[in-house]
């Protein structure tokens, strides 16, 4: 009888193996694509081969009805199962990404095994270029891109902008979602060009460039941990490169319009020109870079406006503290024709170890 | 027999009242509140606060006959039930879709059957287990604190009252198994205090738990994208990106179902109990009879539809059986010894 028991209870303790995934049966994806081919979505996705002790990467495409169905497709295409377990990069077509977007993504957030917390990018044009990369890379694509993402949110050039945030922000009325935007040089390399801007769920096809996108997160008080910006100083005939070292924002919003009041500190990294050492010309300085800082701003947020794309959410505290505003209609198109008045301040903190 | 110390006793409860629904009721209850939701909890806290109060009052006219045992026995059962449907739907969405349900049931169920076959100071002590799993998910959670947007707080609108009703008729799905406290409470050994600090203590803890859990999910979720989360806790969870676990989601769930399978425990051992007390029968039968049902039903009740009807309908029965009987009780006492 104990033995029985002791056998039954042996049982149920193997119920997992019914759900144990090997590693030989599925072959692990880094970087996913997806664009719109006609009336289909196209998938491409790169995984690891090993020939000869060397681990190569391959790509599989694949076409279907939805996302699913066409890495159903592409799977039939590769000797084991395409897994998305640990996925780092989803690339999509701009063409894409100006439908619906969420709808392509859907999968990734509805089956637990796929990690959402991958990044997510914008990319322009043909999506096979992006899996074919120039010898001048020296590398794969499944370190490529990952790398070249992690040291855009490094250096604040991009928000870390991940596939579960996407869909948390789409889902919301009162903030667009901006993605990073990738382009391909003149040698056919891939850059993060700057950020998408959105507008509900629709990629506007408007763009900020990469300073400008720089300006975006440091309106957001979204640094990363490096933000530098350089400008041309005409009158002082030099250039002059800071970092970023703190953003105090005040947003106050009335019923006719949005004063944005920004104080940031700053540290100088370069300026050949010299002689911080004297009070007026620190005073000079900061009152230099307020003005660029501000004239920045300014063209974000009319850029932001012309692409109907409230990313800095905004929309927010409308909806939470200015009912009147926020039942106007939709958010979107209040945002795009609401005054918003924007104010710098530069505190120079630091001119390191030169004065 | 057996004793049970006021640690024990508030542990115990803490455990019936938390087990399963943690990880669930805030979708639902958010949705329905709006950005009310977290001011609509701190009134069901207070309700909760005065229900324990009443009941610390009127515990000793609390003496369900057999009939009135019958009752609680069989709602027990449908709780149970309620719970293990739902583990094993989650389990087999999130964890388990290939191994055949009736295993998953069956190991879980099958600890409660040892559990409940063995003395009762085994079962009492259970709830310990859990004590050191409860910082590891707080700590989980706050993983998530520079995502918060404070703003979800508002804007609040307490002018509508149906919304506010409808809010808290759902907030009481955290209060399920307060009953439990007018079983046990005569167990409490006479030397040690319940009423005053102690349990303004538990009412504290109680509430601190549920409303952390409720003030996370509203403010990380946009209210309109939470109607596709079922289990908020898990996908806030699973949202972020730690270097030390693949999946802080899966890590959690492992916690939840100890968690609950311990309330599991708990429940039956509700059930074993109060049929010997009332019903003077010990034999082994009823309790392996008790948990083969379990297994069948909620692997039975274990799909989208039957889950949720469960889940809708276990409400309403809770308030019949936490409010409207022990309210007949104790009144019928008083009348009796009038």
């Amino acid at each position: 009888m104990k033995k029985g028991l002791l056998i039954i209870i042996m049982m149920l303790l193997l119920g997992g193996c019914w759900d144990e995934a090997q590693y030989k049966d599925v072959t692990i994806v880094p970087v996913m694509g997806i664009e719109k081919d006609g009336e289909e979505i196209k998938t491409i996705f790169s995984f690891p081969t090993f020939e000869n002790g060397m681990i190569n990467y391959s790509t599989s495409e694949g076409k279907g009805f939805s996302t699913w169905n066409a890495r159903y497709d592409a799977n039939q295409r590769t000797m084991e199962a395409l897994n998305l377990a640990h996925l780092e990069v989803l690339l999509v077509s701009d063409n894409l990404a100006k439908k619906d977007i969420y709808e392509p993504l859907d999968m990734f957030f509805r089956t637990p095994k796929n990690r959402i917390t991958s990044y997510i990018a914008i990319i322009e044009g043909d999506m096979e270029q992006y899996f074919n990369l120039p010898e001048d890379v020296n590398t794969d694509v499944a370190d490529f891109y990952p790398e070249l993402l992690h040291t855009a949110v490094l250096y604040t050039f991009v928000a870390e902008n991940t596939l579960g945030e996407t869909a948390k922000i789409l889902r919301e009325e009162s903030m667009d979602l901006s993605l990073p935007y990738m382009t391909l040089n003149e040698k056919g390399i891939p850059t993060v060009e700057g950020i998408a801007l959105f507008s509900n769920y629709k990629f506007t096809g408007k763009t900020l460039r990469k300073e400008e996108s720089i300006a975006a997160n440091i309106m957001k008080d979204n640094l990363g941990k490096h933000t530098y910006l350089t400008y041309k100083w005409r009158q002082k005939e030099s250039p002059i490169t800071i970092e970023i070292i703190s953003v105090h924002r005040k947003i106050k919003i009335t019923h006719d319009k949005i004063d944005l009041n920004y104080v940031i500190d700053i540290g100088v990294d370069e300026f050949p020109k010299n002689g911080l050492y004297k009070n007026d010309m620190r005073r000079e300085t900061e009152n230099f870079l307020s003005d660029e800082m501000k004239r920045d701003f300014n063209k974000v947020i009319q850029k932001t406006q012309e692409a109907k794309s409230d990313i800095f959410g905004f929309g927010r505290r409308v909806h939470a503290f200015h009912s009147e505003l926020w039942e106007r209609g939709d958010w979107q198109e209040t945002y795009a024709t609401f005054p918003i008045e924007v104010d710098v301040k530069v505190r120079m903190k630091r001119t390191n170890i030169l004065d | 027999m057996f004793t049970l110390s006021r640690v024990q006793f508030f542990l115990f409860l803490f455990i019936i009242q938390t087990g399963t629904v943690f990880i669930s009721f805030q979708s639902r209850f958010i949705m329905a509140s709006d950005h009310n939701a977290w001011v609509i909890f701190i009134f069901a806290g207070s309700l909760h606060y005065v229900q324990l109060l009443l009941f610390e009052k009127f515990h000793k006219r609390f003496n369900p006959g057999k009939a009135v045992s019958h009752l609680y026995i069989a709602y027990w059962i449908i709780i149970t039930i309620s719970f293990l449907s739902y583990i094993n739907y989650t389990l087999s969405v999130w964890i388990f879709p290939h191994t055949p349900q009736f295993i998953t049931m069956a190991t879980i169920v099958g600890v409660s059957l040892y559990a409940n076959t063995r003395r009762p100071e085994t079962i009492i002590n259970l709830p310990i287990v859990i004590i050191p799993l409860i910082p590891i998910f707080i700590v989980f959670l706050f993983m998530s604190l520079p995502d918060l947007v404070w703003t979800r707080l508002f804007p609040l609108d307490v002018m509508e009252y149906k919304p506010l009703l409808k809010g808290l008729f759902l907030s009481q799905a955290t209060f399920i198994g307060i009953e439990i406290f007018l079983f046990l409470r005569q167990y409490v050994k006479d030397d040690e205090q319940v009423k005053g600090k102690p349990i303004f203590i538990y009412q504290s803890i109680w509430f601190l738990f549920f409303f952390t859990t409720v003030i996370f999910v509203l403010l990380y979720f946009p209210i309109s994208g939470l109607k596709f989360v079922t289990e908020p806790l898990l996908q806030l969870l699973k949202y972020q990106k730690v270097t030390f676990v693949e999946r802080l989601d899966m890590f959690f769930l492992y916690i939840w179902v100890i968690w609950s399978a311990i309330t599991v425990i708990l429940y039956n051992f509700m059930i074993i109990h109060t049929r010997k007390i009332h019903f003077k029968n010990t034999s082994n039968r009823f309790i392996i009879l008790l948990h083969l049902i379990l297994v069948v039903a909620s692997v039975y009740l274990a799909t989208k539809d039957r889950v949720e009807i469960v889940r809708r309908a276990i409400i309403y029965i809770h308030i019949v059986f936490s409010i409207l009987v022990p309210i007949i009780v104790i009144l019928m006492d008083r009348r009796e010894k009038k």
